[in-house]
């Protein structure tokens, strides 16, 4: 009873600490840096907005959607 | 249903400066983003009837252009990469080459990454999905979804050799940027090609 009391501790220790399989640590200041590296590149490129080429294909699509629903 | 049809295409319109970032981060390259977006609007149009309105259009969208990714690249059995720095020369709207360089940086980073872990800490940290929306993409359960996302992160960490506090980052970079426009020699990394 007593010995898996003291499992059970080790286990809850064990999950509270942010180790990857490598066994790797990784702190909060690493985490959220490399975050806002993801975040910063992925914004960039959401910011071009949208070609033109895909509204004229949505434009396109939606045409032959309407020929298809019509014949 | 007529009515709906032109809402739901507006939408995936909305949805395309999303997807084509969350395709670039898959794909490495500007190119074989964009074809991977449009080879997923095709699909999303010719299947909208599966679509089910009120539910989460650019999460459907995502779902499909990350299977669409995997297919592609099942068919390939190899990654595309930006060697020839084509994504980096189409950026347009970014207001420096410092800048230029910091997004190639990260993008080439990714490649390095196994595919599902990039996938997944790209929809989570990047995306802003949560686990549960990321495992519902990905098709797997939430707590592979973190396991993956913290293995990446590990990863990346070590690529961009990002330490603590004093490690690589936009902070750093923009700290140096004055020295870089007075001829210095302050940038924390080499010039890149």
């Amino acid at each position: 009873m007593k010995k898996e009391r003291h499992l059970g501790q080790r286990q809850k220790t064990k999950r509270n600490v942010n180790r990857n399989a490598d066994g790797a640590r990784l702190d909060r200041h690493t985490r959220d840096k490399v975050d806002s590296h993801l975040r910063w590149a992925y914004e960039q490129i959401v910011e071009e907005g949208i070609p033109h080429r895909f509204v004229e294909l949505v434009k396109q699509l939606e045409r032959r959607k309407d020929e298809e629903d019509s014949t | 249903m007529s009515t709906s049809v032109p809402k739901v295409q507006d939408e995936m319109l909305t949805a395309v400066p999303s997807l084509r970032a969350f395709a670039v981060s898959l794909c490495g390259n500007v190119d074989g983003a964009d074809d991977l977006v449009q080879e997923t609007l095709c699909r999303a149009l010719a299947h909208i009837d599966s679509f089910q309105p009120g539910t989460n259009l650019r999460a459907w969208l995502f779902t499909i252009l990350r299977n669409q990714f995997r297919s592609n690249y099942r068919k390939r059995r190899r990654e595309v990469e930006d060697g020839d720095g084509r994504y980096a020369s189409r950026l347009q709207m970014l207001p420096d080459q410092q800048d230029q360089m910091q997004v190639k940086d990260v993008l080439a980073a990714l490649q390095q990454l196994q595919s599902d872990q990039r996938e997944a800490l790209v929809l989570i940290s990047a995306a802003g999905y949560s686990y549960d929306e990321a495992a519902a993409i990905c098709g797997c359960a939430p707590g592979t979804v973190k396991s993956r996302v913290n293995r990446a992160r590990t990863r990346l960490a070590q690529i961009l050799a990002i330490d603590g506090p004093d490690g690589f980052g936009p902070d750093l970079w923009f700290l140096a940027a004055p020295a870089v426009s007075r001829g210095g020699s302050g940038r924390p990394r080499g010039r890149l090609n």
